[in-house]
């Protein structure tokens, strides 16, 4: 069997590392990779993170010709990626073996956009965490059921559940209750410390409230 | 079988809470460890299967097209089951 993912892995994180040490451009991990630290295992194609480059001065073309020396390549091209992600705030490209998709969220600050606000509060309160032996930096449990139950899929819901199962005891409850009311999650947030522990039940639970 | 009945049968079968204490039970580098194997796992498979079916295809196709099916089950769950 491919090391597919592991290798994928590997040269993301090398490359964040070092274009935080070298860039100033700050970096976490969020998402699907997080399931094995954080919720149920399962399995996911994709790496998800976020990435600071406005902060440190760069802009979208800036960063992608960044990709370009580092070995990461387009789905199509190039240009295509930027003009894409000059609307979304979203890079997706490729790893070198061109096997693995990364999802590269760009943190917008005082952006209204919910979706969008999660970036700079998961960047903040970020954690170094150890994955096969790597440091790097990844968003806290809390931002992780945070930005899970703003997404708000099936999936997501799932995983924000398992994370809640996991740590409830260590969460900061405080903290999960401030940005929930900031970021008009409260029904979900309440709903997931209600006791309910499985996903479909969850779901109807929520269907119902809303 | 009703619905309801069938909702049981799925959370039975899932026992997400008790694949939660399991979890837990686990150490943290083999739970990490784990899900790095079923990653490789399943898109080794994935690829190979595809290979299988459609040869002429490049692999790099197959990844893509593997991604945009994923967004699309997402999104339509989201729009048409919950929300």
């Amino acid at each position: 069997m491919k090391n597919i993912y592991r290798n994928a892995f590997f040269q993301l994180t090398e490359f964040l590392e070092n274009i935080e040490k070298e860039q100033g451009i700050k970096y976490c991990l969020v998402g699907g990779i997080l399931v094995g630290l954080y919720s149920e295992i399962r399995s996911t194609t994709d790496i998800d993170f976020i990435v600071d480059i406005y902060s440190a001065n760069f802009s979208i073309n800036n960063f992608i010709e960044i990709l370009k020396e580092n070995n990461f390549y387009p789905i199509q091209d190039w240009n295509n990626t930027a003009m894409l992600a000059e609307g979304t705030q979203i890079l997706k490209y490729l790893d070198k073996q061109e096997r693995v998709i990364l999802d590269n969220y760009i943190v917008v600050r005082n952006s209204a956009d919910v979706y969008k606000k999660i970036g700079p509060i998961a960047l903040e309160r970020r954690v170094r965490i150890k994955l096969l032996g790597i440091e790097c930096w990844a968003t806290s449990k809390e931002d992780y059921i945070l930005s899970k139950l703003v997404f708000g899929g099936w999936q997501d819901y799932a995983d924000a559940l398992g994370c809640w199962l996991r740590f409830s005891e260590t969460l900061n409850l405080d903290y999960l209750d401030k940005i929930c009311n900031d970021l008009g999650i409260s029904k979900e947030c309440k709903l997931l410390t209600s006791g309910i522990d499985d996903p479909d039940e969850y779901f109807e639970e929520l269907r119902k409230i809303k | 079988m009703t619905t309801d009945n069938n909702r049981n049968y799925r959370k039975l079968s899932r026992g997400f809470k008790n694949k939660i204490k399991l979890i837990d039970r686990v150490p943290i580098e083999d739970t990490i460890n784990l899900f790095f194997e079923i990653c490789d796992l399943n898109l080794n498979n994935y690829i190979d299967i595809e290979q299988k079916r459609f040869p002429e295809k490049s692999v790099k196709k197959i990844i893509i097209e593997m991604h945009r099916k994923r967004i699309n089950l997402k999104r339509r769950r989201k729009s048409e089951e919950y929300l």
